[in-house]
């Protein structure tokens, strides 16, 4: 077996030991990596029913199957915990060098648990494992923390993964932030690191990663590197995903102030295209990676000068249209404060969108909200209210639980505005007029989810009419998920997925020349497949019922307010037709239960005799 | 029979334009949508977006009002219709 180690590090913060076990090749076949065999490592080290951020937690962290090779765009990890967010699986993922630094330390995995005593950091130098005190990091932003303990090693080759403040102070959308930038950023696993009074994450792994076929893998990943220089990836390169903006917005899918509307007045102020003209500062990628989507933006005048942040299109829409925010300088200021904080952008700015209708409701008055005027729009209180939620003052404290607890807290039909999934706040797709997409949101084992659902895809590239609910769309939905976590496996970055001409076909032979595993197409999709179920029996586990797949009322209740399908309805029948359709799909019960058929069927028997346990 | 096509990002960088009125002879399809805009602004042929045989990379597709159509060029264009040549590739 080349490429893996066949080694994950459990580390136990309690009691500051830490043992290595060791996988097999048959396992690693069958979660292959990233967010598959971190989701099984959950499941195989976590308390059920334990409380999020409690010292029953546990966090799993997986590198992709592909990580530390030459395989390009394949450099990412998985991290899985009960989500504080959600109370169901927190799966998110990041990439670049620290994930590459883990597997050349020799694992291709960790295990965390318990609780440290006192603030600590890991520090994971190759074979050896480190527990220090981060007394003096404490209160430290993330890039700052990055700096500080590669000061203290003083050793650059250190790659860091850490928390900020709000990872500290257990906002439940604290992000875990890596290489400056990059980030695990939604379901709150940055809180869940805090409650550990785990700061950071620090790697040193310098040993070679054996492949295979060393000139078959070089040649693929050639191929597949000059592929992600050509169009598909063009999009990406030239104006990085804020180049959606535009046409979004032109065919009336640009979430804007809470949902409220579908079109913004001022797209063209926040497009990709005048970020480009006015504010672009330059072109980052990951390691590894030939696309570089990363389009760091810089502040050069006013009262924002200075701001410097990457902004990628789901941070764009959620601190500015979605908050009717129509100039870029603060939205570059906002997503420059969710990353000093260590904030999740996307929960920052549609929890705070959710605040701004309950002032212009009259359900907050400015009594509430320490004087500032929430007013969608009012940029200044998008600032004040990042700070004040990430240090959880004023205001701040109710909003840092996301928009499902406050709402639920605040009351007064707030809730049928919140716009979340399971607790996971929506992306910055309109669900009203892209219909298989309302379903993998509704269905999705995270919440709300756009990256791990896929569904945007067929309605978006027309296979299907993108208005329509019918039978049909449950399969349709189940294909591009499993797709979805085939690709967080495996780890391929999502966006070179269009640049395989025949992506299970590739993949497999990159599987074979990296691992000498063979895998067939088959068993690849099944590899998709078996993963969503794994996290759905997490959820199931974790108290699952069927009311929790659903979309807020406002989806339900409200047609589409603008655009040329203004008027368009989601109405509940159609949601529920299209739901039953995946669960039947999917081979589930009509409760969205999973038979003990199935999971035999996706080698998961083991997993019934659990459940009984 | 008149009609515009509207570009975002990178096609407005090959284009140089935020859209264009096409105008044709009698009722048209796609593909002749195609050959105009190739006939147009050569860079959509120099860069691949515009392939042999008036056919589209599968990396853009066609909204005609809004509707997004798939990679059936045979789809017949109206007078005064708007179509939106965009990306196929999504999100991420």
């Amino acid at each position: 077996m080349y490429a893996y180690t066949g080694r994950v590090l459990h580390v136990d913060l309690s009691r500051q030991e830490s043992h290595v076990e060791v996988l097999e090749s048959d396992f690693l076949q069958k979660y292959l990596g990233g967010v598959g065999l971190a989701t099984r490592l959950l499941v195989d080290n976590s308390e059920p029913a334990c409380d999020p951020l409690g010292e029953g937690n546990t966090v799993a962290v997986a590198v992709g199957a592909l990580a530390g090779t030459m395989v390009p765009a394949s450099g990412k990890h998985a991290l899985a915990a009960k989500s504080p967010l959600t109370g169901f699986i927190g799966d998110s993922l990041s990439g670049s060098y620290w994930s590459h630094a883990l597997r050349r330390a020799g694992y291709d995995g960790m295990v965390i648990k318990g609780r440290s005593a006192q603030p600590t950091y890991l520090f994971v130098d190759n074979e050896y494992v480190l527990f220090r005190d981060a007394e003096n990091l404490w209160g430290m932003e993330s890039f700052a923390t990055e700096e500080a303990i590669r000061a203290e090693i003083d050793d650059n080759r250190v790659r860091v993964a850490s928390i900020g403040v709000a990872g500290e102070k257990l906002v439940r959308y604290a992000c875990i932030s890596n290489d400056r930038g990059r980030q695990a950023g939604r379901t709150g696993l940055g809180a869940v690191w805090g409650s550990k009074n785990l700061k950071a994450i620090a790697v040193r792994g310098t040993q070679p990663i054996p492949v295979a076929d060393l000139a078959g893998l070089d040649r693929l990943s050639l191929e597949l590197a000059e592929a992600a220089q050509g169009l598909p990836t063009a999009k990406y390169r030239v104006t990085g995903t804020v180049g959606n903006v535009l046409t979004l917005n032109r065919l009336g899918l640009l979430p804007t102030r809470n949902l409220r509307n579908s079109v913004f007045e001022c797209a063209e102020e926040v497009s990709g295209e005048y970020m480009q003209a006015n504010y672009k500062e330059k072109t980052v990628a990951c390691s590894g990676c030939p696309v570089a989507c990363e389009q760091v933006a810089r502040v050069r005048e006013g009262q924002y000068d200075g701001a410097r942040a990457s902004v990628d299109y789901e941070t764009l829409y959620a601190l500015g249209p979605c908050c009717g925010i129509g100039d870029f300088k603060p939205i570059i200021k906002a997503a420059d404060l969710c990353d000093r904080y260590g904030l999740d952008t996307m929960s920052t700015g549609v929890t705070i969108a959710w605040a701004m209708e309950c002032f212009e409701r009259g359900i907050f008055t400015g009594s509430d909200t320490d004087g500032l005027e929430l007013n969608f729009g009012n940029h200044e209180a998008l600032i004040g209210l990042i700070e004040r939620i990430a240090l959880r003052q004023g205001i701040g404290e109710l909003l840092s639980q996301g928009s499902k607890r406050a709402s639920e807290e605040v009351g007064q039909g707030s809730e049928k505005f919140a716009m979340h999934v399971k607790g996971l706040e929506l992306p910055g797709y309109e669900p009203r007029g892209l219909k298989t997409y309302a379903l993998g949101l509704a269905v999705g084992t995270r919440g709300a989810c756009h990256n791990r659902s896929l569904a945007y895809e067929p309605d978006m590239k027309g296979q299907v009419d993108r208005l329509k609910a019918e039978k049909g769309r449950g399969r349709i939905a189940m294909e591009c998920e499993d797709l979805a976590a085939t690709l967080d496996c495996l780890m391929f970055c999502k966006f070179i997925r269009g640049c395989f001409k025949d992506f299970h076909e590739e993949a497999v032979e990159f599987y074979r020349l990296a691992t000498g595993l063979d895998l067939t197409t088959q068993d690849l999709k099944q590899v998709g497949e078996r993963v969503c179920n794994l996290k759905k029996y997490f959820n199931i586990r974790e108290g699952w019922t069927k009311k929790d797949d659903w979309l807020p009322a406002r989806l339900l209740e409200e047609p589409l307010p603008d655009g040329g399908d203004k008027g368009t309805t989601l109405t509940p029948e159609e949601l529920r037709l299209m739901i039953d359709d995946y669960y039947a799909a999917r081979g589930w019960t009509e409760d969205g239960l999973i038979p003990p058929e199935k999971l035999a069927e996706l080698g998961l028997e083991d997993l019934t005799q659990k459940a009984r346990q | 029979m008149r009609l515009t096509v509207e570009f975002f990002g990178l096609l407005r960088q090959l284009t140089g334009v935020n859209e264009s009125q096409l105008e044709f002879e009698g009722s048209v399809d796609l593909h002749g949508v195609v050959e105009e805009l190739g006939r147009r602004f050569p860079r959509l042929i120099d860069e691949g977006v515009i392939l042999q045989d008036r056919e589209l990379s599968p990396s853009f597709v066609f909204s005609i009002n809004g509707r997004i159509v798939a990679q059936n060029l045979n789809a017949r264009v109206a007078d005064n219709d708007s179509l939106l040549l965009i990306s196929a590739i999504w999100g991420g």
